[in-house]
């Protein structure tokens, strides 16, 4: 079965030890990935990270790899969604810095049972969807 | 699922206030179209306009409860990985947009 994700990619003017410590020290991390941050970034750290809207996810660290890579599963704390994995990886370009992002989703027990239920028109219809999400940004970013 | 039915899935979504109307039904469940008509800047005749193009793209179904329609997403996992990606989308374009104000700042 494919996976359902979504990635991103940014070129920021900045270098990759100052994107790095926006990604990984508490006090930076709460001025762009939520409102609020509680994070211990070191693999098996764990945290919580409240968004503007008032989204509480709780999150664990997988992998820390010092200006490349830092990988992440987190879940709603409410369990109002599921969970996913968030890969965030750096790299030094001759301006700046390229972050990707990858989001994704986590497949559970029932989510696979009804997939498999409709197992074609899902695999098929997701795999459209991921290239309908990239015509979208196409038509946002002409906009 | 037909090259017509995709033609109305993508047409369907790519206006952002019926992308928002996705999002907000896989989230919230069933609401009426005056339920929904409440938080956006639009009359409630031109939300149920949306949420029939949504229910011809086999989006969204509606259903009738007494003298109230209500509007759910189809419970399928094609409409639930586009309300997720969706959303998660959203949510990394605003983190990465603060992300960059931050980095950048003073440059």
């Amino acid at each position: 079965m494919p996976e359902t994700r979504i990635t991103r990619t940014v070129e920021l003017d900045a270098s990759v030890d100052d994107v790095w410590r926006a990604m990984t020290e508490p006090d930076l991390l709460g001025d762009w990935l939520g409102a609020l941050v509680e994070l211990d970034v070191r693999p098996g750290g764990e945290g919580v990270i409240v968004e503007p809207d008032g989204a509480v996810r709780r999150a664990r660290i997988d992998e820390v790899e010092p200006a490349r890579r830092l990988a992440l599963h987190w879940w709603p704390e409410d369990g109002s969604g599921p969970e996913s994995t968030v890969e965030l990886d750096l790299e030094e370009t001759g301006e700046g810095t390229r972050v990707v992002v990858t989001e994704t989703l986590v497949e559970t027990a029932s989510a696979s049972g009804s997939a498999r239920a409709s197992a074609a028109t899902y695999r098929w219809g997701v795999r459209f969807l991921l290239l309908g999400c990239c015509l979208l940004r196409a038509t946002v970013a002409c906009r | 699922m037909t090259g017509d039915a995709l033609d109305a899935v993508f047409s369907a979504l790519a206006d952002p206030t019926r992308r928002g109307l996705v999002s907000r039904l896989v989230r919230e469940g069933p609401h009426t179209a005056t339920d929904l008509a409440r938080d956006l800047p639009m009359t409630r005749q031109a939300v149920v306009h949306h949420l029939q193009a949504l229910g011809d793209a086999g989006l969204v179904d509606a259903e009738r409860e007494g003298r109230e329609v209500r509007y759910r997403a189809t419970p399928e996992p094609l409409a639930e990985a586009v309300a997720w990606m969706l959303d998660a989308g959203a949510r990394w374009d605003r983190r990465l947009q603060r992300l960059r104000d931050r980095v950048e700042a003073g440059r």
